[in-house]
């Protein structure tokens, strides 16, 4: 026993020199190794001390055991109580060493499940599978589910990748492989994978989902493919100038439109400067500095550059500057059109407009354009707008009616649908002026392309005059003829009848001496005064028919009314008659005229119409006279040009002219007839009587 | 027959001289004297015994009707017998209206003249053949004269297709599409309706279609 006890001694005196040694370099130490020989060296200290307790209470008669016993019994203890302090130290350092694992674990967790990677995590041992969101997500798959099929086979969009895929899922760790995938919908996406080996037994899968990046990747490529394309088949030369190097790319255009060679084309605005023709130098700086150093991004100016051959070529120059964050430009982008042709055709239709300008504008001839649907004005010449007054606002705000007298509207609606397309014949026309003139104007129009639009350009004669001349000629011609009729007949009836009425009277009062005469002379004698009675009825007859002597003695009212109750009882015809005339008074030379047209009116129907009624109406109003004979014939064909000749209304136009009245005729076949007549009731031939 | 003491006025000389021929050795019938118009055959009635005028209608200065109304206002009892070349029977009835007692025409026969003052002396009326006739074919013919019978308005055929179409509401150029005339025709027609009803506007025409039940 008693060589036992410094054994002991000696070894928890070795520990406790380990102990302290062990907290000086614990760190190094596995943490496994340090709790085991703390333990099993708190262990042996704790039994030196029970022994060394032991064996002293057996000695304690001995006075030098004290200081033996202090040794042998308190040293272990203090031995041990630096122990306990070490041991604890080193439970509560293990502790949270297992929080900052535990913590360490959640992260990872955290992470496998939040990152936006594939992970498949697969224990070989325990045949134990785990997926992270992305996969759910990505495939659709749950977790569940994918434990209960072939992975492989319910993955891989292609069977032919089959082998592939396993073949790396054993061997090929971190060699990435893309597949495309099918998700658990069918849809397919493109996806890389690779697997890592985390032990023995557990593999990570690591898939990245890439088909977004695919598509903006073609999407990509298409645009370049777009643009290459673009940039080759444009007349334009694109460009993309980095205005820190001053190098530029351009497109085929200098080629394809501009005329150069391919070998002629430099890659710096420098190059194009030395073609841009020098008086547009200053204008383009300017305009291509301001825009720069503003904060305006778009730009387009138009200069000339100078062809490989010394042509001029116009340039349309559009672009766009990319400015840095600082606002500085550093790229400008654009294209350079050849306006060239343009040009050229904006050169000739500003000679063409000139041109115009003094054919159409300044034509003394009165020239107007207007729209064949509308009927809208749309331009006039000087020449015209003086004609008719207006100013060429005011006039177009009219239509081409408001320039005709309305009685004229349906004629010139007429040859308008006529002539629609083609050019009118000269037609005459009677218009209205600003300040109420009537013109007579002889139109004519013709389509024209004006302003790349079908319209209708009349041409516009002034013959006022000449009408106003051969009117002035009309009347005097018929105010003639009135007047030598109205002579003969005075001649006949005062001269002529009054000397066959005298004849006959003498050659009566010699019947008394009749009982003288043989049968034979008397015969004669009797014969005699009937040729005579004959003759006077003859020739009142002419005399009545060159100037009925009730149209001087009584008007145009009552000589009418006579005409017409004379017209009835030779013709058969009923015959209505009605006038409000006998307030006016008309010219003799009128009066005289409306009877004859009444009269050639009534002579046609009967020879010609069939009728078997006709109303004769002298109608006025406050402003106009109108004589109206109507009647329930057989009509006539107003188109058809027989009719004039047939009517003898040569006659009745001239009268008509003369007195500048209107004449008009509407008839149709079997519908019977209507001749107006129309005059204006000026001051002179409207005097209340 | 009653004694006759006759005026002849006539603006021919000629005339006047036949007429003393046919009436020379008539009993009962002196010719007072002559004139060559109007104005002077009043002079003479004014002065002579005058109790027959033979008149001519048309004479310079005073026409026959002027100076018939005249005789007939100032002196009533002398008669007045048309002889003249017109038988219009405008002419006839202005000179009946006037007052002549008879109207013979200068083509007719010696009796017929004779006849004729016999008549109209002894305070009756004669009109030669020729002259009723005229006179009779205007009283069977009363359609003539619209204008004096103011009740009823003639409206012809196309008026009464204008007014149809007014009461319709149809524009003038509605009206001539409708009718295929022109817009003056139209024009003419309507105003016609308006002066013939006497309207003032179209809504009077409307009025009076309505009124007078027309369609």
């Amino acid at each position: 026993m008693d060589n036992i006890v410094p054994i002991l001694n000696f070894c928890a005196a070795a520990f406790a020199l380990g102990g302290i040694l062990l907290l000086a370099v614990k760190r190094r130490i596995p943490t496994r190794l340090q709790t085991n020989f703390l333990f099993f060296g708190g262990g042996i200290l704790f039994l030196v001390a029970l022994l060394n307790f032991l064996e002293h209470t057996n000695l304690a008669s001995s006075p030098d055991e004290g200081e033996n016993f202090l040794i042998t019994v308190f040293f272990p203890i203090f031995i041990f109580a630096i122990y306990s302090a070490v041991v604890k130290e080193e439970f509560e350092n293990k502790k949270e060493i297992e929080d900052k694992t535990l913590r360490t674990n959640n992260l990872l967790n955290g992470m496998f499940e939040a990152i936006p990677i594939l992970l498949i995590l697969w224990d070989r041992q325990t045949q134990q599978l785990t997926i992270n969101k992305e996969v759910e997500k990505r495939l659709g798959w749950e977790e569940e589910e994918l434990k209960e099929i072939d992975l492989f086979n319910a993955l891989l969009a292609n069977s032919g990748d089959l082998e592939r895929a396993r073949e790396a899922a054993r061997n090929f760790e971190g060699i990435w492989n893309e597949y495309p995938i099918k998700t658990k919908t069918g849809e397919i996406r493109t996806q890389r994978w690779t697997r890592l080996a985390l032990d023995e037994n557990i593999s990570i899968g690591i898939g990245i989902d890439i088909t977004e990046q695919k598509r903006i990747n073609l999407s990509l490529q298409k645009e370049r493919r777009r643009f290459e394309l673009i940039s080759k088949s444009a007349n334009d030369v694109l460009y993309e100038w980095d205005l820190e190097t001053d190098t530029v790319w351009w497109s085929q255009g200098w080629i394809t439109s501009f005329g150069f060679k391919e070998e002629e084309v430099g890659d710096s605005f420098k190059w194009l400067r030395t073609i841009i023709h020098p008086e547009d130098f200053e204008d383009l700086d300017r305009h291509y500095d301001s825009i720069k150093d503003s904060n305006l991004n778009s730009w387009y100016h138009t200069y000339r550059i100078i062809g490989s051959d010394g042509d001029i070529i116009h340039v349309k120059d559009t672009g766009y500057f990319i400015r840095n964050d600082d606002g500085k430009a550093i790229e400008l982008v654009g294209a350079l059109e050849n306006v060239t042709e343009e040009k050229h055709a904006k050169q000739l239709l500003q000679q063409s407009k000139e041109r115009y300008e003094t054919f159409f504008k300044k034509n003394p001839m009165p020239l107007i354009i207007f729209d064949e649907d509308s009927l809208s004005i749309i331009e006039a010449n000087d020449a015209l707008l003086q004609l008719y007054e207006y100013s060429q606002k005011e006039l177009q705000k009219l239509t081409v009616y408001d320039l005709y007298e309305a009685e004229h509207w349906d004629k010139f609606q007429w040859l308008a649908n006529k002539y629609r397309g083609i050019p009118s014949p000269r037609t005459e026309f009677k218009v209205r002026t600003k300040s109420n003139k009537v013109l007579n104007l002889e139109i004519t129009t013709t389509p024209i392309n004006y302003l790349n639009k079908e319209f209708r350009l009349a041409a516009v004669k002034d013959i006022t005059k000449q009408r106003e001349a051969e009117a002035k000629a009309f009347s005097s011609f018929v105010e003639g003829e009135n007047k030598e009729r109205s002579r003969l007949a005075r001649e006949i009836h005062d001269g002529i009848i009054q000397y066959l009425a005298a004849s006959k009277m003498n050659l009566t009062a010699l019947k008394y001496k009749l009982d003288d005469f043989t049968d034979d002379e008397k015969e004669l004698f009797e014969n005699g005064v009937a040729y005579l009675k004959q003759a006077m009825n003859e020739t009142r007859d002419i005399s009545h028919n060159l100037m009925p002597p009730i149209l001087e003695d009584y008007g145009l009212a009552l000589a009418v009314k006579t005409l017409v109750e004379d017209f009835e009882k030779g013709s058969k015809i009923e015959c209505n008659y009605f006038q409000n005339i006998e307030d006016i008074s008309m010219p003799k030379e009128n009066q005289i005229n409306v009877y004859r047209i009444t009269q050639e009116c009534l002579n046609n129907i009967l020879k010609h119409s069939e009728a078997t009624s006709v109303s004769i109406q002298l109608i006025h109003d406050n402003s106009e006279f109108f004589l109206t004979v109507e009647d329930n014939g057989i009509g006539f064909d107003i188109d058809s040009d027989d009719y004039i000749s047939g009517l003898g209304l040569s006659g009745i136009r001239s009268r008509v002219l003369s007195m500048g009245g209107y004449l008009d005729i509407d008839s149709k076949i079997n519908q019977g007839s209507v001749f107006t007549i129309r005059l204006p009731l000026t001051t002179a031939n409207k005097e209340v009587s | 027959m009653n004694p006759v003491h006759l005026l002849i006025a006539d603006d021919h000389k000629i005339v006047r001289d036949g007429i003393r021929h046919l009436l020379k050795g008539q009993e009962n019938l002196t010719i007072v004297g002559e004139a060559e118009n109007g104005e002077e055959a009043l002079r003479k009635i004014e002065t002579e015994e005058i109790n027959l005028t033979i008149m001519d209608i048309n004479m310079p200065v005073m026409d026959g009707i002027e100076a018939t109304r005249i005789i007939k206002k100032e002196f009533p009892a002398v008669k007045v017998l048309a002889l003249t070349m017109v038988d219009e029977n405008q002419y006839i009835r202005k000179m009946i209206e006037a007052g002549a007692s008879g109207y013979v025409l200068k083509s007719c026969s010696k009796e017929d003249l004779i006849e004729a003052i016999e008549k109209v002396v002894s305070g009756h009326h004669y009109f030669s053949r020729d002259v009723t006739e005229t006179i009779l074919s205007d009283m069977v013919n009363p359609s003539l004269d619209t204008h004096t019978k103011k009740n009823e308005i003639q409206i012809t055929n196309r008026e009464m297709d204008v007014l149809r179409l007014i009461v319709n509401e149809y524009t003038n150029q509605e009206i001539a599409e409708e009718l295929f005339v022109s817009i003056r025709t139209v024009d003419a027609h309507r105003r016609n309706l308006l002066q013939k009803i006497g309207a003032k506007n179209t809504a009077g025409l409307v009025k009076y279609a309505l009124e007078k039940q027309l369609f």
